[in-house]
């Protein structure tokens, strides 16, 4: 996305924006649906569970409207949401963090729905079966690693490495300079190589 | 390029953000460095690895949940602004109407007894730093025995009075008596009236008038003197100050009269003066030296706390804060070091510290 900007879309969003205001909350359901996938994919690559993930941008985008009049419309208005997302998630990790030290829990995969992932039976003997599995276990492998970063270094990672976030952006979402975000991104990434050397045994 | 410096600039060579020169070493460093390669090749595969998580899809309910809870929330906000002023003119005027009526009450309360207020606050009031309770303040400090008696009944007359409120209204037109004025008053202007006190105070309980009036005369203008009995609104003063001085003399002493001082009446304590939280004790002793140090350990049992000792022409003055409740006890104690000018202990002022003045007088 958000190396480029699209700046029909952000147009289209700073009128969404103004109608909302004005209290249209038709134009709010405009957002929600433009916005609710990527906001959605933040929040499982943060918290790593896609159940919470969906609580995490529901209340994302209930607080958005709340507070709608506080936010400028010439901003870029996912930015601002992913603030609200990374910072939701960040506390609901927290959370995670001091029940796993009260309880044996293992944070779930993503969960098969209707529009979500779909598990692979490892029993079927195709092929292309077997890579999508491997390539399924990978995913697993690589999100456990992402998982066990410092959510600093999470969000970081995620918003540029997997939602392609510019520099900018990050420091704009994270009220980050930007040599803060490079430094922050570099040791994620050697965090991450790191435990899947550990994992895999090679990468 | 170094190994060290390329390694830590990796990531950003993958991100383009070297400059053309810097990336042109780096490329040609990794080209010849068997280690570097292996650590690009390693960066790029996690990176590669991070970038191919697959994306999630929302599921199809999530939009309508979240409009559902954001219609709510303004159906909410809007429930609250239509119950409190819906249908508008006629809520609206009356809930101004409410508004002015709660404001009006409190102003009229704050204007009736307004002077308790004020009393209890800043001013050096002599006479009557009355603490809150005024009821308690026994007001009897008052002149002399004999004028005490003649008050009394006059106090007695007016005492039941419910809304001391009332009492400032009343003052003029009710007492008649006499007596003694002599309030200190509370501020300057009573200094007046006190001057004329004198010339009105009765004769006969000579002694105690006038050595009250004297000590309320001692401490600057109204300060000290009296204190507590003539528990008086200021207001209830004030009303009197405002006439000539005599029939504010009598406003006065009418004042002091209704004042809570009913309870006190009997406590005539011609050495004893309730200022507001201080009260004062004198006690004759053979010896004011040993009595002082007695007296300390009195205190120290009571849990009083010594805040000051002062020397006087015939003995010493000790002063201190104890709670209020145990002014009774330190009377007992006191009447074992020596002999108390007074007839009774005054009755509790109000809680919380007292400041208590203990005069050690060597016996004449």
């Amino acid at each position: 996305m958000k190396e480029n900007g699209n700046t029909d879309a952000h147009e289209d969003d700073v009128r969404c924006v103004a109608r909302c205001k004005r209290g249209d909350v038709d134009a709010f359901e405009i957002l929600v649906r433009r916005h609710q996938k990527m906001m959605l994919n933040i929040a499982y690559r943060m918290v790593g569970n896609y159940e919470e993930a969906c609580e995490i941008v529901q209340d994302a985008f209930v607080s958005a409207h709340r507070n709608i009049k506080d936010f400028e419309g010439r901003s870029v208005f996912s930015t601002w949401l992913s603030s609200i997302v990374i910072n939701l998630s960040r506390n609901r990790i927290k959370q995670m963090t001091a029940k796993l030290a009260h309880e044996s829990f293992s944070m779930d995969d993503p969960v098969a729905t209707e529009d979500g992932f779909i598990r692979i039976e490892p029993s079927s003997g195709d092929p292309s079966v077997l890579d999508r599995l491997e390539e399924k276990q990978m995913q697993e492998k690589v999100q456990d690693c992402i998982r066990k970063l410092d959510h600093d270094f999470r969000a970081v990672l995620v918003l540029r490495d997997i939602q392609g976030f510019s520099y900018d952006e990050i420091g704009d979402v994270l009220k980050l300079a930007g040599g803060t975000v490079k430094s922050r991104l570099f040791r994620a990434r050697e965090s991450v190589r790191d435990c899947l050397k550990k994992a895999l045994g090679r990468l | 390029m170094q190994c060290a410096e390329a390694r830590k600039r990796l990531s950003d060579y993958m991100d383009g953000l070297l400059s053309a020169e810097d990336a042109a070493l780096m490329c040609s460093h990794i080209a010849g460095c068997r280690e570097c390669q292996g650590a690009w090749s390693e960066l790029n595969k996690t990176v590669g690895h991070i970038r191919n998580l697959e994306e999630v899809e929302p599921p199809a309910w999530l939009t309508q949940k979240v409009m559902a809870r954001v219609k709510e929330e303004a159906r909410a906000e809007k429930g609250i602004w239509r119950k409190l002023f819906h249908p508008l003119h006629i809520k609206l005027p009356l809930e101004a109407l409410a508004a002015v009526l709660i404001a009006a009450t409190a102003l009229y309360i704050f204007n009736v007894t307004g002077g308790e207020l004020k009393i209890t606050g800043s001013q050096p009031l002599q006479v009557g730093e009355q603490s809150a309770p005024k009821e308690d303040n026994a007001v009897t400090k008052s002149s002399g025995t004999a004028e005490n008696k003649s008050t009394r009944e006059s106090k007695n007359a007016l005492k039941k009075e419910p809304a001391r409120t009332l009492r400032s209204q009343v003052p003029k037109t009710e007492i008649a008596s006499e007596p003694a004025l002599k309030e200190s008053g509370k501020s300057a202007p009573h200094q007046e009236a006190l001057a004329s006190p004198k010339g009105v105070l009765p004769g006969p309980p000579a002694q105690g008038p006038s050595v009250e009036v004297e000590r309320s005369k001692a401490p600057a203008g109204a300060a000290a003197g009296y204190g507590g009995p003539v528990a008086r609104d200021e207001q209830r003063e004030e009303a009197p100050m405002t006439h000539a001085v005599s029939p504010s003399n009598e406003a006065m002493t009418q004042g002091r009269m209704e004042g809570h001082s009913m309870k006190k009446a009997e406590g005539a304590f011609p050495s004893d003066q309730i200022t507001g939280k201080t009260i004062s004790f004198a006690l004759e002793v053979d010896d004011p030296v040993r009595a002082v140090k007695e007296v300390k350990r009195v205190l120290a049992k009571l849990g009083g706390r010594i805040t000051a000792t002062e020397a006087l022409p015939d003995g010493t003055a000790v002063t201190t804060e104890l709670d209020s409740q145990r002014i009774s006890e330190l009377f007992k104690k006191l009447k074992t070091v020596g002999k108390i000018r007074k007839k009774e202990p005054p009755a509790a002022l109000h809680e919380g510290t007292a400041t208590i003045k203990i005069e050690l007088l060597k016996r004449p």
